[in-house]
């Protein structure tokens, strides 16, 4: 029996160091990783009572893992954290570094180099070198422009100027965003997915500017323009119904204009997957006037 | 083995068990199989999301479950709750007929054999009764522990914080793996004749089921206070499961895991000593019955 007993032991221990050694994946560096990240959270918590030696223990440790797996997916999530330990206890200058060393370290990797860059511009910005933060995040836009962060920029740059109370800056920024969206969501060389971001952001600039009905209109164009097209998907088309909501009956307080919108839909496109729930959505629409108040009621 | 069982045998018969099994390492065989198996189906589990197994298990649970099961640390979660789903499939199927020869093997000793010897094959009548008992316990554990659950949405739903409602709903909802510990007890305890009676006096589930109650009455408390007391064994680590939320802020996914496969061995023991305290209680009874 004990040999027995010593067989099915040795085929456990025998299968945990055969699929151990055939793995080749990052599941190794994600385990150690995750240990850095739980000090990581600790630290994040509450940055300012953390001792400068638990600052400097964590980025060793993650300055570890880029060493010992150079090649792993998870070494611009390091590179990141790394900066951002720097940025929590307020040493930009090292920050900065860090997150150019990411830049030219993935300088093939477009998207995670411009996460970086805008990085290095909120590094800037902490520091309030709003003109150096500036003049980083429209390198951002110019050199990355087809990545998220590039194409994000304008608008990022806009909202910058709206926090900081800039009214004459926030409103130029505005405009050259609206700009760049409004010609790049009517571009129709590019593809639709890149159209549908420049229309969402389009809309949001017109938020941003109070044109509710420009707003509309752009949501509208989202909704029919895009509703056979690949790049849409039902996450798309139900946040799209939402913000056509939201201009059209919490800023206009125009329910026959969403109304107008989905019944044309339906009627140019009866047998569009959207259809039943745009007309739940116009069920809902109706049960939602006939329950709410009407501007300058009493209650108003 | 041939008094009369009361209360204060309980112990000794328990004690008895414990020895037997010492005496008789071979009886604890048949659990290291079912322990291998348990164990080799969580280290398959364990590296479903690592090359190769990923090759085919990935796409599954991405399907399933999500894509972020496939890595660290929530690959833990899903090893352990497809774990503890298959276990219905090998309580059924693999530990019915384990037990069964577990019984066999008691009853031989019991009689003065060797257990060198060939073990009488269990034959495909009584493992069907086995699986069919097994399918009626785990139906009626897992209706009691539905119960439990509905009883602890109620509670949840009180408010207070603090008096005799908050007491209540504290009671409910961190006793819930007590109670199920406790459930468990009082089924094994209820059916506990039933598989001696299907492998040894060969009754097919119906009859086992009915003369399972009459022999019950006359020694419910014994066996009550030695399937309860056998149980104990498991409290430890359902203080640690139960606890894990507050425990996992400062131990890592792979002590848990330890601590799961604990958790297996350990009801395994429970397993081969209550299995082997019933059989001789049944053997002692029908002695008595003589």
């Amino acid at each position: 029996m004990r040999k027995k007993l010593l067989i099915l032991i040795g085929i456990l221990v025998g299968v945990y160091i055969v699929l151990t050694f055939l793995d080749k994946g990052e599941y190794r560096v994600e385990k150690q990783l995750w240990r850095v990240q739980k000090d990581y959270a600790v630290i994040a918590q509450d940055p300012k009572t953390v001792p400068e030696i638990q600052f400097d223990r964590v980025v060793r440790r993650y300055r570890k893992l880029i060493r010992k797996y150079p090649n792993s997916i998870y070494l611009p999530q390091m590179y990141s954290s790394i900066g951002m330990l720097n940025v929590m206890r307020k040493d930009y200058k090292g920050a900065r570094e860090v997150f150019q060393e990411t830049v030219e370290r993935f300088a093939n990797e477009p998207e995670i180099a411009a996460k970086a860059m805008v990085d290095v511009g909120n590094t800037y910005l902490a520091e309030n070198n709003i003109e150096k933060a500036m003049e980083v995040y429209r390198r951002v836009h110019d050199d990355y422009l087809m990545t998220e962060a590039g194409f994000f920029m304008p608008m990022h740059i806009a909202d910058i100027y709206r926090n900081l109370g800039e009214t004459e800056k926030f409103s130029k920024a505005l405009d050259s965003a609206l700009r760049f969206y409004q010609k790049t969501a009517t571009d129709k060389g590019l593809s639709d997915s890149v159209r549908l971001n420049a229309y969402q952001l389009l809309l949001s600039a017109y938020a941003r500017q109070g044109a509710w009905q420009k707003a509309l209109s752009v949501a509208k164009t989202m909704l029919y323009d895009f509703a056979d097209s690949k790049a849409m998907n039902p996450q798309r088309l139900s946040g799209i119904t939402r913000l056509l909501n939201l201009v059209a009956i919490v800023r206009l307080q125009d329910f026959d204009a969403a109304r107008k919108i989905y019944s044309d839909f339906i009627a140019s496109h009866p047998d569009h997957v959207i259809s039943p729930y745009l007309n739940k959505v116009l069920e809902s629409l109706d049960f939602l006037e006939k329950n709410s108040m009407k501007p300058g009621s009493p209650q108003d | 083995m041939s008094a009369k069982i009361t209360v204060r045998q309980a112990f000794p018969i328990l004690g008895e068990a414990i020895a037997t099994l010492f005496r008789n390492p071979q009886l604890l065989y048949p659990f290291c199989i079912l322990g291998f198996v348990q164990l080799l189906l969580m280290e398959v589990l364990f590296f479903a999301n690592r090359f190769p197994l990923s090759v085919i298990c990935a796409p599954i649970i991405t399907r399933l479950k999500g894509p972020q099961y496939l890595h660290y640390p929530f690959n833990y979660e899903l090893v352990n709750h497809w774990f503890q789903s298959s276990q219905m499939f090998i309580y059924f199927f693999l530990t019915s007929f384990i037990v069964g020869k577990v019984v066999l093997m008691v009853a031989k000793i019991n009689n003065g054999e060797s257990l060198d010897a060939k073990i009488p094959r269990l034959g495909l009548r009584r493992y069907v009764n086995l699986v069919a008992i097994f399918v009626l316990i785990f139906i009626l554990v897992y209706a009691l522990t539905s119960g439990y659950g509905l009883l602890v949405r109620r509670a949840t739903a009180i408010r207070s914080t603090a008096g005799l409602y908050f007491i209540i709903k504290q009671a409910v909802l961190l006793g819930a793996p007590y109670f199920a510990l406790l459930f468990s007890i009082l089924v094994t305890v209820l059916f506990a004749y039933v598989i001696p009676l299907i492998v040894l006096d060969r009754k097919n589930v119906i009859v086992a089921f009915f003369q399972n109650f009459w022999i019950l009455g006359k020694t419910f408390m014994p066996l009550l206070i030695i399937i309860f007391v056998s149980s104990l064994l498991y409290a430890p680590i359902l203080l640690l499961r139960s606890n894990q939320q507050w425990m996992s802020g400062f131990l890592t996914p792979e002590i848990w895991q330890v601590v799961v496969v604990l958790g297996v061995i350990v009801l395994l023991l429970i397993d081969a000593v209550q299995y082997t305290a019933v059989t001789m209680c049944f053997l002692l009874n029908k002695d008595d019955d003589q």
